[in-house]
């Protein structure tokens, strides 16, 4: 498995780490680890598309969250004209996922106030789960190439 | 809380939660809505979606929350809104245990 894969096998394992009373922190670290499972499949597609593999992990290094969620919330409103039905819902799927894993990550990682329950936790990690499947149906759609520049370039 | 957006009217959320929880019952209990700033500043709905025992088991729940997820983003065009959506699920006896006064029915 590539990291991307193994986080969000991480985030499933966290999520149902106590089988009773699940502690705070486990269920804090898998939303956490859902979110950049979702952020790295992400930037290792784009970085993938190129050619040097040895200035991969420095392209990859240029992807901000920020600007990522920018371009995500782009992608979940455009029209798509023309395009298959079935490949924007797929892009919708995974950008939708991005921006709210995006916001639970945030929440889990610096809000103290917060007491989360697993059915949340496990709600969560299935749009992670959802982000992969579609990402895998989609990913050599223009649409979804055309994404992944504007996760690196979106103004 | 700030107030609903130009295209999202409160009364037209009131109406798709109130329809939401007639055509889920019994696996939503109830849900609440909020208007806030998101962690980036970004506005947003944020739904507080009461699941019942039932519908929370793992087995069942990605089921539940896509049909509710589903059901209020046609309902509200959330896609198309400025308003940027965060759904929250708990179950009864997760509420029961951690007594949140977010949590509780009004």
């Amino acid at each position: 498995m590539n990291l991307a894969e193994d986080l969000l096998e991480q985030a499933n394992h966290l999520a149902r780490r106590e089988k009773g009373k699940p502690k705070q922190a486990s269920l804090r670290r898998a939303v956490s680890t859902a979110y950049y499972a979702v952020f790295h499949l992400l930037v290792a597609e784009a970085v993938g598309n190129w050619k040097r593999s040895d200035q991969r992990a420095k392209l990859a290094r240029a992807f901000e969250h920020g600007r990522m969620k920018q371009a995500s919330i782009k992608t979940r409103s455009a029209k798509f004209d023309g395009e298959s039905a079935l490949a924007v819902a797929g892009l919708k799927t995974v950008a939708n996922a991005f921006i709210r894993l995006r916001e639970f990550r945030h929440e889990a990682d610096y809000d103290d106030s917060l007491r989360l329950a697993r059915t949340d936790v496990v709600s969560w990690i299935a749009l992670a789960s959802d982000a992969f499947a579609s990402w895998s149906a989609i990913r050599n759609e223009r649409i979804a190439q055309d994404y992944l520049l504007a996760l690196l370039i979106h103004r | 809380m700030l107030t609903p957006s130009a295209v999202l009217r409160e009364s037209d959320i009131d109406k798709a939660v109130q329809e939401a929880v007639k055509e889920l019952t019994p696996d939503v209990q109830w849900i609440r809505h909020e208007i806030a700033l998101d962690w980036s500043g970004d506005r947003a709905i944020y739904f507080r979606v009461m699941l019942s025992n039932d519908a929370s088991r793992e087995a069942r729940l990605a089921k539940v929350t896509k049909r509710v997820e589903s059901f209020l983003s046609k309902k509200l065009n959330l896609d198309e809104s400025d308003l940027l959506s965060y759904f929250r699920y708990r179950s009864r006896s997760e509420q029961a245990v951690l007594k949140e006064p977010a949590w509780s029915k009004r």
